[in-house]
């Protein structure tokens, strides 16, 4: 009864037709509109109604026609009460904890660097790509989970498709870990090298939360509302103490860290935390990260809502043509890679099949929890893309491009950027660095630092524009906190795969508690992310050149996986004549990134293709032409290139093997042939009865 | 017209007010607070009726509230949490 497609009265569909009307029209604004500016309200609007629509019609369909929802079957977490993991939970609880897991920094880094090529491209893949893509994702795997009592991506993975794509699955999840580590912690360290207040800041998080961390443990325990808020009061006087620190000589000084330092500060770190009991740091972190991070997401909306800045980037820049100075590539399919948060994310599905479903109270709960948190996800994404656009676009190239794509020297960065069409002066970039607290905004790459002068600006004209330099910290310290928190929790799971891998062969290492395993297993996944990041810091070209598009590449990777599984589930279901609705984006992600990693692969540009760049440098070493400093570090250029180039093998592979898999069982159901049998666990009504559910859940649609 | 506007502020006034308790029990709720609560209601709920079966198999007290919690964070902290 709540999964149907009510008919629409009369009233309704004049209201739809008139949102549709209006996202159309901004939607359309958007596209064609070539001025010098342009509303950010427009973007606002066209996203809106978009979702809307897609919410009201596409999520409804799915639901109803593709998974029929049913109000009258028993979740997992009425069956299995335990008052610890299952539990039935409050759908708008579930929603939060849901949002709060699946947001991270990829929906505000990724658009920030696809801005490149204007606001264009990445806001349409932004708001295509989530409604038809990663809503879709997200709300199939989640029900998938659902109907198989909360069991994870990897483990519906091997049932449905047997112990290859199991297997597959598991490697996947492990490597993807490894470089979404590598990547955020780079792109902390560009944000905070040689960044004395946001060091400062950024440094008292670690005794905060220890603070917090004790205090909850011993003192207080479980009193998490009365811990955050003491933890969020010291880290914003922190903020502002950061000011002191900026402006005395010998504290900044301490505090001036080069990239290299803070790269082994953070590996360190990552040790630390991994090892360490999670009520000690982990946990502690996690709360005031997340608060901090629904909080800042509120008050951007409230500031880009209020204020309606105009975006300054043009609809699509010369450098969709591939030559770009953030990273190299054309608009198609590299814009597509980069944004993967916003629209489609891999990752997801794993939160979508870890605690959420155990938490749902009635089936229909998981359209608005797996759809709508996605699409909440999405719009993040948007105000990312105009934060980054409201500066003038030759601050933004200054900021983002590497000194080795457009000189070391302020003079001819200015220079090479201003040749592009995009002025800027080198007076103009000083005087910003000094408003906002910093030595220096040039090649301030990662897209955190660009990020937070489009945060700092609209939230200090929410309050006339004053104290832009607490604010553009504070913008720095709310990304920094929740990747670092990220960075641990990774590091952490990927402690326990390894330990689950390796104690099938060495019992004792498959040991939680047993240090010396802990140890030997942390060192082993910190040491391959730590590398990774070593490797970004190292690269004249930037890091984020390399990183980025792999990371994109291997999230959109197990976004395939995901879909292949749910598509798999689809046809076991009988329900092939709606396979397409997972088939269609797996599709298109199967286009996208076997033709970006065949790129990355085989281009021969240096700045796009791995093997192209390893023979290139190889060349250069070889005749002699590079200057000292580069000529020590060149091997290992080398080195890092041909492992990247390995690497993106080996996720052309893997998606490919997954998909032939899925093609292969597929075909086994509808041809009538023996297949691994669904994995859904049978019906049972639920006893909540209809009433209580009804009450649970207000309205239906 | 004064008195039906007071009247409509009163209204409202002691409708938000009546709120509070259920958003600060929804906060409570989002924020893990009362999960130690919801353990124990469930913990004294299944061991109604429990003296004839689970011998030795169950503790006959619920955990404490330190131990719980402490449980409770490794246990959620073993699987995927925080995204990208």
């Amino acid at each position: 009864m709540a999964a149907d497609n009510k008919s629409l009265s009369t009233k309704e569909k004049l209201i739809w037709t008139a949102i549709a009307a209006l996202g159309a029209l901004a939607l359309g604004g958007v596209a064609i509109y070539r001025g010098e500016t342009i509303n950010s309200a427009w973007l606002v609007v066209a996203a809106v109604c978009v979702y809307a629509l897609g919410y009201r019609f596409y999520s409804a369909f799915i639901a109803a026609k593709v998974l029929a929802l049913d109000i009258n079957r028993a979740t997992p977490a009425e069956r299995l009460d335990n008052g610890r993991d299952f539990v039935p939970t409050n759908k708008w609880i579930v929603f939060g904890h849901h949002f709060a897991a699946i947001s991270g920094p990829g929906p505000l880094i990724g658009p920030t660097l696809a801005a490149q090529f204007g606001y264009l491209p990445g806001t349409l893949w932004i708001l295509v790509g989530a409604v038809l893509g990663g809503c879709v994702q997200d709300f199939v795997i989640l029900s998938c989970s659902l109907r198989r009592n909360g069991r994870s991506l990897g483990q519906m993975a091997r049932d449905e498709l047997g112990p290859l794509g199991g297997a597959t699955a598991l490697i996947g999840v492990m490597v993807i870990m490894i470089i979404l580590i590598a990547v955020l912690g780079l792109v902390v360290v560009k944000a905070l090298a040689h960044s004395p207040w946001g060091t400062f800041t950024v440094g008292m998080t670690i005794p905060i939360a220890l603070l917090m961390g004790f205090y909850m443990r011993h003192i207080r325990p479980g009193r998490v509302l009365e811990i955050t808020l003491i933890g969020v009061a010291l880290l914003l006087f922190c903020v502002l103490a950061g000011g002191y620190v900026n402006h005395h000589p010998d504290l900044h000084a301490a505090f001036d860290l080069s990239p290299e330092t803070l790269a082994w500060i953070i590996i360190t770190y990552g040790f630390a935390s991994a090892t360490l009991p999670v009520w000690m740091l982990l946990a502690p972190r996690d709360y005031l990260s997340t608060f901090m991070k629904l909080g800042t997401i509120f008050l951007l909306a409230i500031a880009i809502v209020a204020l309606r800045p105009e975006m300054h980037m043009p609809a699509l820049t010369p450098f969709i043509d591939g030559s770009g100075p953030i990273f190299g590539g054309k608009v198609f399919p590299f814009v597509f890679i980069t944004i993967a948060c916003g629209a489609i994310s891999g990752f997801h599905s794993l939160i979508a099949s870890g605690t959420t479903p155990k938490l749902l109270t009635s089936e229909p709960d998981a359209r608005m929890i797996g759809y709508g948190a996605m699409m909440l996800e999405s719009f993040v994404a948007i105000m990312a893309m105009i934060a980054a656009c409201v500066m003038e676009p030759g601050v933004f190239f200054a900021i983002n491009s590497p000194s080795g794509v457009v000189g070391a020297l302020p003079a001819d960065a200015v220079a090479t950027i201003s040749s592009w069409g995009f002025p800027v002066a080198v007076e103009t970039m000083d005087a910003l660095a000094r408003e906002v607290g910093e030595i220096t905004l040039f090649a301030r790459t990662g897209g955190a630092p660009s990020l937070a002068i489009g945060m700092a600006t609209l939230f200090s004209g929410l309050f006339g524009g004053a104290f832009i330099a607490v604010w553009y910290h504070f913008a720095i310290m709310f990304e920094a906190l929740f990747i670092l928190t990220t960075l641990d929790a990774g590091t952490r799971v990927g402690r326990f795969m390894l330990q689950d891998l390796l104690g099938n062969v060495v019992p004792a290492l498959g040991r939680t508690s047993w240090y010396p395993g802990v140890f030997l297993t942390s060192a082993l996944v910190v040491g391959s992310w730590g590398y990774f990041l070593w490797t970004g810091v190292m690269d004249p070209l930037g890091g984020i050149n390399s990183l980025w598009p792999l990371f994109g590449i291997s999230n959109q990777m197990l976004a395939a996986i995901a879909l292949c599984v749910a598509t798999t589930i689809i046809v076991k279901r009988g329900c092939a004549r709606y396979a397409w609705v997972t088939a269609m984006p797996l599709a298109w992600l199967l286009i996208v990134t076997s033709t970006a990693a065949w790129e990355k692969l085989f281009s021969d540009e240096f700045r796009i293709g791995f093997l192209a760049k390893a023979r290139i440098l190889g060349d250069q070493l070889a005749a002699g032409t590079l200057s000292p400093e580069m000529v020590e570090k060149t091997p290992q250029l080398i080195f890092n290139a041909n492992l990247n180039a390995a690497l993106t093998l080996f996720f052309l592979i893997v998606i490919w093997v997954m998909a032939a898999d899925t093609a292969r069982v597929c075909h086994r159901v509808i041809t009538g042939k023996p297949y691994p049998p669904s994995s859904e666990s049978p019906f049972e009504p639920t006893r909540l009865g209809p009433g209580l559910a009804a009450i649970a859940e207000p309205t239906q649609s | 017209m004064t008195a039906r506007l007071s009247s409509s502020l009163w209204t409202s006034l002691s409708a938000l007010w009546c709120g509070l308790p259920t958003l600060w029990r929804g906060l409570r709720s989002a924020t893990g607070d009362d999960a130690y609560e919801r353990y124990l209601e469930h913990w004294h709920a299944e061991h109604l009726d429990a003296d004839d079966s689970h011998d030795g198999e169950e503790p006959a007290e619920p955990m404490d509230r330190k131990t719980f919690h402490k449980r409770r964070l490794d246990e959620d902290w073993k699987d995927v949490r925080r995204c990208c």
